[in-house]
């Protein structure tokens, strides 16, 4: 449905590559103008993942849609303010924000809550969940300015529910944070006309995955098998969730996560 | 996005007024043929809802899609064998049920737990939760056969949470059942390439319910105030969180409940 979203300006942080950058692409085929927010514009390269063009922003102009490219670490306020305000200059409204922005694992660090250092844990704090708080809230007066607005939050499959012996503890605290954020978010915002969702996406495979130690415990036989669909997600998964969300599909729909892991987690969430 | 369901066939239960009419005509703009199951096929007339055409099936045959209206009480086994035989027989095939049928409905008896005559409590039992499984079950084994299948069970916003001083408490038990019942058919038909998922609708303002505010305090405007989106919601809000669970955008979600209510429940769903 080309130009459902004709007019729109959408703002996605992590949007250089993997999950991000499928976000980015898709509300651009939807006819929106896109931000691409990210500490490193060039980090597709980084990981092997080929673009189509010189840079995600190059990707979007291709779509026929303005971009942006904006680089900065959002777990800093200043960073954050800067990227809402440069996303002002350009294209002077915000209509959609993507939280993607984050990070599952720290140098240095365990990955079980007792042996995570308080390095590892100011920073996976910091890059998922008060990142995610900083552009909500630095967002917000525009949105509430121009009475409407749509937030898409990034939680996780660990943020709902255990990894096996709570493996990426503090990662999925972080995005457990983020879930409950969402639902506050919504409580506060459905009056100014501000919609506030958040997908928990399971194990996906992106480049970046797929060049992962098998011993990290990720995408293991084991967590194949207890995927109900039986298949790892694509990032097209993900992005139709987020089609569904962005649009005028899910107008009523606010405070929700929605977890798009097919069918790993079925329990209340 | 006409066309996105071309070539599928689609049963929607409780068809032939309110929601359930809403997602049979949304289901049949997608491209869908539709199966319109009802105790009554002219229900409608009642609660003073126009239909565009003599019945819901000629209302979708004006979209130039096939229709046929099965009528018959979906609490009872011979019943649900009539009309999926009479799917199958008319258009060989199932590929999209939508369990819609039921309501929070009592012949003799109070709407608090304490008040719940036997015979209510097992006319809620039947009509939300009975027909519901009777339907998964005979779905699930032609979708089986097809390897391919979608199912969307109807839960409420009343079965995610209760109500004030524990109103509709059977109805809601009921609609907890169906959530409960959508997260163990996605379990065990996930392998066989069949999604289960479901919606629960907040309060929406259908033409019985229009009819029926003032005398049942149900769709007030203090209740629109209370939603942090500040609204009661319209068949078509339903209708597009069905759009999702019926098509590929949700091809990775399954064992979900999406609420679409406007905000009303904030917390895990």
């Amino acid at each position: 449905m080309a130009g459902r979203l004709a007019g729109r300006v959408a703002v996605v942080t992590g949007a250089a590559r993997g999950l991000g950058r499928a976000y980015a692409l898709r509300l651009a085929g939807l006819g929106a103008d896109v931000v691409i927010a990210d500490r490193d514009l060039a980090g597709a390269a980084r990981v092997g993942e080929v673009l189509t063009a010189a840079s995600v922003e190059d990707e979007v102009r291709a779509l026929g849609r303005r971009a942006l490219g904006v680089q900065g670490d959002l777990s800093r306020q200043a960073d954050a303010q800067a990227l809402i305000a440069q996303s002002l200059e350009a294209f002077g409204r915000i209509d959609i924000l993507v939280n993607n922005a984050g990070v599952a694992v720290a140098r240095n660090s365990g990955t079980f809550a007792s042996d995570t250092t308080p390095e590892a844990f100011d920073y996976l704090i910091g890059a998922n969940l008060k990142s995610t708080q900083l552009c909500c809230a630095a967002v917000v007066p525009t949105m509430k300015a121009q009475g409407s607005g749509v937030i898409v939050n990034i939680s996780s499959q660990t943020g709902i529910s255990l990894l096996e012996g709570g493996n990426l503890a503090v990662y999925g605290a972080a995005k457990a944070g983020i879930a409950y954020l969402t639902r506050t978010l919504a409580a506060e915002l459905g009056p100014h006309g501000i919609r506030v969702n958040a997908i928990a996406p399971g194990i996906v495979q992106t480049e970046r995955l797929k060049r992962l130690d098998p011993n990290m415990g990720v995408a293991t036989e084991a967590q194949l098998n207890a995927i109900a669909l039986r298949r790892f997600a694509e990032v097209e998964d993900l992005a139709n969730v987020l089609e569904f969300l962005a649009t005028d599909l899910s107008g009523y729909v606010t405070g929700q996560v929605i977890s798009a892991c097919g069918g790993a987690v079925l329990h209340p969430s | 996005m006409t066309g996105q369901l071309s070539g599928k066939v689609a049963i929607v239960t409780g068809a032939a007024r309110g929601l359930g009419r809403a997602y049979a005509l949304r289901l049949a703009r997608l491209g869908a043929d539709v199966v319109v199951a009802d105790l009554n096929l002219a229900g409608a007339a009642e609660w003073g809802e126009q239909l565009e055409a003599a019945g819901v099936p000629q209302e979708i045959e004006a979209l130039g899609r096939r229709s046929i209206g099965i009528e018959g009480d979906l609490s009872r086994p011979a019943d649900v064998e009539r009309l999926f035989a009479g799917a199958m027989a008319a258009f060989g095939r199932i590929d999209i049920l939508v369990n819609n049928a039921g309501g929070a409905i009592a012949r003799d008896s109070g709407p608090l737990a304490t008040q719940t005559s036997q015979a209510d409590y097992d006319l809620l039992m039947d009509v939300n939760v009975r027909s519901c499984l009777l339907c998964c079950q005979a779905a699930a084994a032609q979708m089986k056969t097809q390897g391919s299948g979608i199912i969307v069970n109807v839960s409420s916003q009343t079965g995610a949470q209760i109500l004030p001083g524990g109103n509709l408490a059977v109805y809601g038990a009921a609609k907890a059942a169906v959530a409960s019942l959508t997260r163990n058919l996605a379990a065990e038909l996930g392998p066989f390439g069949i999604r289960v998922n479901s919606i629960s609708p907040g309060i929406i303002m259908t033409a019985r319910v229009a009819a029926q505010a003032a005398a049942r305090g149900i769709g007030t405007n203090s209740q629109a105030d209370s939603l942090p989106l500040r609204r009661l919601g319209t068949v078509d809000d339903c209708a597009g969180v069905v759009e999702f669970l019926v098509t590929d955008l949700s091809q990775y979600v399954t064992g979900q409940n999406i609420c679409a209510d406007g905000g009303a429940v904030v917390g895990p769903n």
